[in-house]
């Protein structure tokens, strides 16, 4: 089927910048390469659907995140340039897919939110970080995930998307600017407001 | 070795934690951190938070079995917006440029709307009762059953208003007629030359006005006698509440 040039074809441009093996496969797909648009899926779709869920914490919605980012991604295969990693612009995608996807999901249940200070007095603060260095606490790991995931839900978008770049996926400030299309100074500001919170509702009381 | 205080370690923490400090700033932090345990109390908080989301992340199971199908259903997609009609491509493009769509229709409203604005302004049929046109429609047909219009005579149509008496007005020069104070000029422009004042019909006056009827019957009466032989006037109306601007 690689010889087939079913999917769609995209202007080919040059971008000398970007790294061989993402040149190579990115300029596969824009030439209308199935195989290389069936290899660009599956090379990133762990990373897609892992940050979808980090970002919005459901795995269904994450699920459909994921198809459409790299709808959008083949969509827009020609606006790429290569002036940031292929891993970094999809990145980018995915932020963007999911901050609108999460705008129109709070619009819709917006009578269910409630405020990181209301989320706090209802629920108490949650376990320590610190004292979570120490396994024989009072909670087990799945109780610790749960509640990990309830205070990332509980931060502002921008600052869960920061913290979540900077610490599960590992990416440099760089390359969360990058991904965020902010400057250096804010991922920085953003990253410590975002740990500061973090740290406020996972304080135990 | 630069010897850093408590403060500037802060600064530094996050960057440092994250691996994102070089050379001898890292050596600096490290050395300080040896030294100062509230600090190192701090950068511990930090690395117990990322401590804490990797730990969340790596209890998340990935459904491989729903992943696998991925690439396929993408793919499948892709090929059917390939071969949709060009109104649905249009359509799909403008998804992420809603707000250029939005911008645009909005300038668009407001250009049509000041084409209508504009249009009315410039095309409209005055509406205004006390308008010039709005004059000659009411005093143009009762002028025809006034005998001396009816004979071909001159007749006046005298407008008295809060400014007061403002309009003297030839039937025979409807379309030309001069607007002036009554005051005035008035018996230049009451009477012509061939006329004189032979009816006078007073219609709706209040009360207030009939000091302005009684001084134009005074005044034309003493314009008729004086110019008795320069002509005749048919007749004049006196209407009340009618304002004309000037030509």
């Amino acid at each position: 089927m690689a010889g087939e040039t079913s999917v769609k074809s995209f202007r080919a441009v040059t971008w000398p910048e970007v790294a061989g093996a993402d040149w190579a496969l990115v300029q596969s797909c824009a030439a209308g390469d199935e195989a290389a648009c069936a290899r660009l899926v599956t090379d990133h779709q762990r990373m897609v659907y892992q940050l979808a869920l980090h970002l919005l914490g459901d795995q269904q919605e994450a699920l459909d995140l994921s198809q459409d980012v790299f709808l959008r991604v083949f969509r827009t295969l020609s606006q790429f340039r290569g002036q940031s990693a292929l891993r970094t612009w999809i990145y980018r995608i995915v932020i963007n897919q999911a901050s609108n996807r999460q705008r129109w999901w709070r619009r819709r249940h917006r009578a269910q939110q409630v405020s990181l200070e209301a989320h706090v007095e209802a629920h108490g603060d949650l376990p320590a970080a610190k004292n979570l260095t120490s396994p024989d606490r009072a909670f087990s790991q799945q109780e610790a995930a749960t509640a990990v995931w309830r205070a990332l839900d509980a931060l502002p978008f921008d600052q869960r998307a920061v913290v979540v770049l900077r610490e599960i996926d590992e990416l440099s400030y760089d390359e969360i600017a990058d991904s965020l299309g902010v400057a250096l100074g804010t991922v920085k500001s953003r990253l410590a407001r975002a740990r500061e919170n973090l740290r406020t509702l996972l304080r135990k009381p | 070795m630069t010897i850093l205080s408590c403060e500037r370690v802060n600064a530094k923490l996050a960057a440092f934690v994250d691996g994102e400090l070089r050379g001898e700033q890292v050596l600096s932090v490290a050395n300080h951190l040896d030294s100062c345990a509230s600090c190192a109390d701090d950068a511990q908080a930090l690395r117990d938070v990322g401590d804490l989301l990797r730990g969340a992340a790596a209890s998340v199971v990935v459904p491989a079995a729903d992943l696998a199908g991925l690439a396929d259903g993408v793919i499948s997609r892709v090929q059917a917006e390939a071969r949709q009609s060009w109104t649905a491509t249009c359509s799909r493009a403008l998804d992420d440029l809603h707000w250029i769509v939005v911008g645009a229709g909005a300038l668009a409203a407001a250009a049509l709307s000041l084409t209508i604005v504009c249009g009315l302004f410039e095309f409209s049929v005055p509406g205004r009762e006390d308008s010039r046109a709005a004059l000659l429609r009411t005093v143009g047909p009762a002028l025809g059953d006034l005998p001396g219009g009816a004979e071909g005579g001159v007749v006046f149509a005298v407008g008295l208003g809060n400014a007061g008496s403002r309009l003297v007005q030839s039937v025979n020069e409807l379309a030309g007629v001069d607007v002036q104070t009554w005051a005035g000029d008035m018996s230049r422009d009451l009477v012509t030359d061939d006329g004189f004042v032979r009816d006078l019909q007073a219609h709706h006056l209040s009360k207030a006005s009939q000091m302005d009827v009684e001084a134009v019957v005074g005044e034309l009466s003493r314009f008729s006698r004086l110019n008795a032989r320069s002509g005749t006037a048919s007749g004049v109306w006196l209407m009340s509440t009618v304002h004309v601007k000037a030509l």
